[in-house]
């Protein structure tokens, strides 16, 4: 067997051999990538006044890491994770990518602090950058001082439940544009379900000069006792970028807009301690921790026997009432109370987060006489006065007259039995179930084969016309071009006039001119098979002979598109 | 020829009917409606143990029914097991949504709960009617929906005559039906705590700090399942992780593992 140099064993033997150098190739291209890859820390500045915000970059080069980097900073400094991108940047036909992880990083203390080392595990190897110092300095009298962001808790002793608001107070002394913020990180706290922060922003005057003022409040409710710290807050601004050098003019874009560029600054660092509720706890304590104030509507005076009244208790106060529920009324053998779900509001007045909940309370007397409706009492921590207060409010009394039925509870007969009396409540239970049910599976899979088998039929039913029509030679757009062919009568002279209408009406179509107008002679001037075609179906017709080979030549000539032959 | 089949006919089915006669229906063969009847049964001698048991199999069984689910809860109830019976009365919720007498066991459950707990929000806001219909209604609606719109199709086929607009509106409410049957079933994860008390945790392993408790009959959604642990949220967004052993689904489709040993004694029968 010759073999030329550029021919291939066709038995495949060289093809491990071409596998395992693809193999060990790109073995050796993953080693590479990981030599190759570097880590590196930037940071915008090396010194940073307290309470300013760098932007840290941690830039993976040439290498691919999972999850975000860890940064380990020091006691005076705080750093955020804010996001990554990717950049691709090509040198010389040489491409490097670069992976950039961003922090911001907060001063919060005076002293020169380390950020970093910093380690990246890339392709099993770890890849590491080298700590960087950063100095932070106390700010100078008068700089920074356009711009200033402080946070405040509005009771940094709070207790457990108490609802306390983290606030935020930014002021740039000029325009700033768009401040937006990012919430810290708030261990042992946990905001307050259906409740958006209160943000506000506006602009002023003071002494003369513009200020621009932006206020965020955020709602939490203490979880567990001890102290923490909360970490600070991040605000970006867009700030209008400096005047132009050359002309000290404004900075405008293309279209005469102002030029701004994003500015970032940081809160301090904030310490509470969080207080447990003293004990002991009264046994009828509700859980709720705020300053509430309880109200009651009105009770009328009297009342008719069989009838309802609805009683509306109003909490209102600081503090969270979600989920709360009023403590079950005492039922006695006068009345019966049925318990509405309540409607919970919360909303901001004077930078404070009020709460509001309204419970209707149903009340149905059982007996004639007088009613006596007990106050309803509430027992709940107030943090202001740290101590348990019962909140109450006033019952009253009440006169129940006889009902339309003489006295008797109409609620399960339409007419009192001879000589019955009030049906009394003798205990409470859970309601019964039903036992003379026919049992069958209610749940969606049992009733999947129905909602799907329902229409499968009709499905079927389509797809089993289509199948017939297709086997049939039929076609939507051969129906289309000869309408009236699924509708044929069947063989015979019938058959064969309205097969000689469809090839008049074909004709007449081609020709421009009306079907009684079509002739031999005109049938002539189009091609010769349609003449043929004529001529026959004449010959046929006035022959008075069946000829099915006829017919099937009409009908597949008169399925061909118009304008040609079949 | 046709006579030895009839003769072969009546053998087969004389040996059938006498194999049923000497064996009768065995409690493994036993339907849905005999399992439910069983349970019923149980309750009435103050077995609620027993009655759940039967009610278990019966839903097992195939008979998933809010009924079914009704006297499981009860009976759960009875036998001092409020964190089960709350995800029974759940589940029969879920399948029939307007039932108030369900509704009303849930709530005397939930009130006495050491946890005053919203329940988790249901399926998002869009799927309005998502309380009006049970899931099985809203498939049959759907598959109804679907079927008059294929069946209008057909119909104007076979007559050829332009189906119209019908046939597309129907079919897109009869797709919004069933779809949203699915995503409703699916959405509803929730679980009930099932234990006097069981503590959340940050993470799995040893390395998770202690988060929370929750106490028995707590309702929680479910964000996610690993392995013999699920990832619960409460009502303000606080996340935990539970043993699974702790907690009982409310999907009326899983399994309903009951306790292995009944609660504290069980008090005399008041009916179901």
């Amino acid at each position: 067997m010759t073999r030329t140099l550029f021919s291939i064993d066709p038995s495949w033997s060289w093809a491990p051999r071409l596998l395992g150098l693809c193999a060990a190739l790109l073995l050796a291209l993953q080693a590479s990538a990981a030599w190759a890859a570097r880590l590196q820390l930037a940071v915008e500045r090396n010194e940073v006044s307290l309470g300013d915000t760098v932007a840290l970059q941690v830039q993976l080069v040439d290498g691919r890491s999972r999850g975000v980097p860890e940064v380990k900073v020091g006691e005076g400094l705080s750093a955020r994770f804010r996001g990554q991108s990717q950049e691709t940047v090509m040198v010389n036909f040489e491409t490097t990518r670069i992976l950039n992880f961003t922090y911001a990083l907060s001063a919060v203390a005076v002293g020169s602090w380390e950020v970093g080392p910093v380690e990246v595990e890339v392709n099993g190897q770890l890849v590491r950058a080298e700590a960087i110092t950063i100095k932070v300095v106390e700010r100078a009298a008068g700089a920074g001082a356009a711009a200033s962001v402080r946070a405040a808790l509005s009771d940094p002793r709070p207790f457990v439940g108490e609802v306390l608001t983290y606030g935020l107070t930014f002021e740039h002394r000029g325009t700033a544009y768009n401040p937006r913020w990012t919430p810290p990180e708030l261990p042992g706290f946990a905001q307050v379900s259906q409740t958006e922060p209160d943000q506000s922003d506006s602009t002023t005057r003071r002494d003369g000069v513009e200020l621009t003022v932006a206020e965020v409040r955020l709602p939490m409710v203490a979880l567990s006792p001890g102290a923490r710290d909360i970490e600070p807050a991040v605000l970006t601004a867009d700030m209008p970028a400096p005047p132009d050098r050359r002309t000290g003019r404004r900075a405008v874009d293309m279209f005469g807009r102002e030029r701004t560029r994003p500015e970032t600054f940081s809160t301090q660092k904030l310490h509470v301690e969080v207080r447990p509720l003293p004990e002991p706890r009264p046994d009828d304590f509700s859980g709720l921790v705020g300053s509430f104030e309880l109200e009651v509507s009105a009770l009328p005076t009297s009342l008719p026997l069989g009838g309802t009244l609805t009683q509306e208790v109003r909490l209102r106060g600081r503090g969270s009432l979600s989920g709360f529920k009023l403590p079950s009324a005492a039922t006695t053998d006068r009345f019966r109370v049925y318990d509405d779900a309540p409607t919970v509001v919360t909303g901001w007045r004077d930078g404070l987060m009020i709460s509001e909940a309204l419970f209707r309370r149903a009340l149905v007397p059982e007996l004639e006489g007088t009613l006596v409706v007990p106050p309803t009492r509430l027992v709940v921590f107030d943090p202001e006065q740290e101590q348990y207060v019962t909140l109450t409010a006033p019952g009253g009394e009440l006169r129940v007259t006889p009902g339309e039925a003489g006295g008797a509870v109409q609620r399960f007969a339409a007419a009192p039995a001879a000589g019955g009396g009030v049906v009394e409540s003798l205990g409470d239970d859970i309601l019964p179930a039903p036992t003379q049910v026919a049992v069958s599976d209610q749940s969606l899979r049992g009733a999947l084969p129905l909602a799907l088998g329902a229409p499968a039929l009709p499905l079927l039913g389509l797809l089993g016309l289509g199948l017939r029509r297709r086997l049939a030679g039929w076609t939507p757009r051969a129906a289309a071009a000869a309408p009236g062919l699924d509708a044929l009568p069947p063989p015979g002279p019938a058959r064969l006039l309205a097969l000689e209408g469809l090839l008049r009406a074909r004709c007449a179509a081609r020709l421009g001119c009306a079907p009684p107008a079509v002739d031999r002679a005109a049938v002539a001037g189009l091609d010769p098979e349609t003449l043929q075609l004529y001529v026959d179906l004449e010959a046929a017709r006035y022959g008075g002979q069946h000829d099915p080979a006829l017919e099937a030549r009409l009908i597949a000539h008169l399925r061909a598109p118009a304008g040609g032959a079949a | 020829m046709r006579t030895d089949a009839a003769h072969r006919l009546r053998a087969v089915g004389g040996a059938l009917a006498l194999l049923w006669a000497l064996g009768g229906p065995s409690d493994a063969q036993a339907s849905p409606q005999e399992r439910f009847a069983a349970g019923h049964a149980a309750a009435l001698t103050g077995d609620a143990a027993g009655a759940a048991a039967h009610f278990v199999a019966a839903a097992e069984a195939g008979g998933r029914d809010p009924a079914v689910y009704h006297a499981l809860g009860n009976a759960l109830y009875r036998a001092k097991q409020p964190g089960r019976a709350a995800a029974a009365w759940r589940r029969g919720l879920r399948l029939a949504p307007r039932d108030a007498d369900l509704g009303a066991n849930l709530e005397r459950v939930r009130a006495a709960s050491a946890d005053k707990l919203d329940p988790p929000s249901g399926p998002s806001g869009a799927i309005f009617w998502a309380g009006l219909l049970s899931v099985r209604e809203l498939a049959l609606a759907g598959g109804l929906g679907l079927s008059a719109a294929l069946g209008l199709l057909l119909w104007a086929q076979l007559r050829r005559r332009p189906a119209g607009l019908a046939p597309v509106g129907l079919g897109l409410v009869g797709a919004v039906l069933l779809g949203s049957a699915f995503v409703i079933d699916d959405q509803q994860d929730t679980v009930f705590v099932v234990v006097p008390e069981v503590v959340a945790r940050s993470a799995l392993g040893p390395d998770g700090v202690e988060l929370f408790s929750l106490h028995e009959a707590a309702e929680l959604a479910v964000v996610e399942r690993s392995g013999d642990s699920v990832l619960v949220r409460l009502p303000d967004a606080r996340k935990g992780w539970l043993p699974a052993s702790a907690v009982l689904s409310t999907a009326p489709s899983a399994p309903f593992p009951l306790a292995e040993a009944p609660a504290g004694p069980q008090p005399a029968s008041s009916g179901l």
